[in-house]
């Protein structure tokens, strides 16, 4: 079985559904929070805390699951 | 639109009762045959690609998970209109940060995601169509294709729906 555990697009794809999902998920909330004059949610520190860790978290989560399945990819990749 | 709030305002708790029902057949319809069917047969095909039975339980397993996908995407529409009633219904607003946040989840991240597994389960992308109509290597690709969007939104759907079931349970902010 022709393994692609290491690619290096690998991480990349990883960041991209980490960080991505999470700036797509903040851009949109920023938008819905201007445009209806909500006051929600505080983004003071804590925010931002946990807004990192959730993004690293999925990024790792992402990563682990890629380098998993990507051993069962199919052989034409 | 207030007299139809108040024409379903007494049901709240059996609205409520639908829509946690939906949530738990839409997080876990296919996860069985996901990881005991789809990914056994995939990774024989893997160890094997030529051979001609590997190829056949791939493709079986592939159109069952497809057809067995009804179950979930159903159980999603009924999440959608039972989460917009108990919205309507209980006097929510997004002025609470756990509502706002898990609404921009689902509608801005699980509803793009749903569409697309719709279109390449039932719709355009549905593999048993596919080789009925344009032959075995268009439905090769249409498998390829699944098969890379199942990699890829798998890790982040485990992931929101834990966020999503949390902010919904907990109600932290």
């Amino acid at each position: 079985m022709k393994k692609t555990a290491h690619k290096p697009q690998n991480k990349r794809t990883a960041l991209w559904l980490g960080l991505g999902s999470h700036c797509y998920l903040l851009l949109i909330l920023l938008l819905v929070q201007n445009l209806m004059s909500l006051q929600s949610l505080d983004m003071g520190a804590p925010f931002w805390g946990w807004f990192a860790g959730s993004a690293l978290s999925l990024t790792l989560m992402s990563y682990a699951s890629l380098r998993w399945l990507q051993t069962i990819w199919p052989p034409q990749d | 639109m207030q007299h139809f709030v108040d024409l379903i305002a007494p049901w709240y708790m059996q609205i409520k009762f639908v829509h946690l029902s939906a949530v738990m057949a839409w997080i876990w319809s296919t996860s069985v045959a996901y990881l005991y069917y789809l990914l056994p047969a995939i990774r024989a095909w893997r160890r094997q690609p030529d051979d001609p039975a590997a190829l056949k339980l791939r493709n079986w397993a592939m159109d069952r998970f497809d057809a067995g996908a009804q179950l979930e995407h159903i159980a999603f529409v009924v999440l959608l209109l039972s989460g917009a009633l108990l919205y309507l219904c209980g006097g929510w607003t997004l002025s609470s940060g756990w509502m706002l946040l898990k609404l921009l989840i689902v509608l801005g991240l699980f509803l793009p995601i749903e569409l697309l597994d719709i279109h390449l389960a039932h719709l355009g992308g549905n593999k048993q169509r596919v080789r009925n109509q344009q032959g075995d290597n268009a439905a090769e690709q249409a498998i390829q294709q699944h098969w890379k969007f199942l990699l890829l939104s798998t890790p982040v759907i485990i992931f929101y729906v834990s966020v999503v079931v949390y902010l919904a349970v907990v109600k932290p902010l």
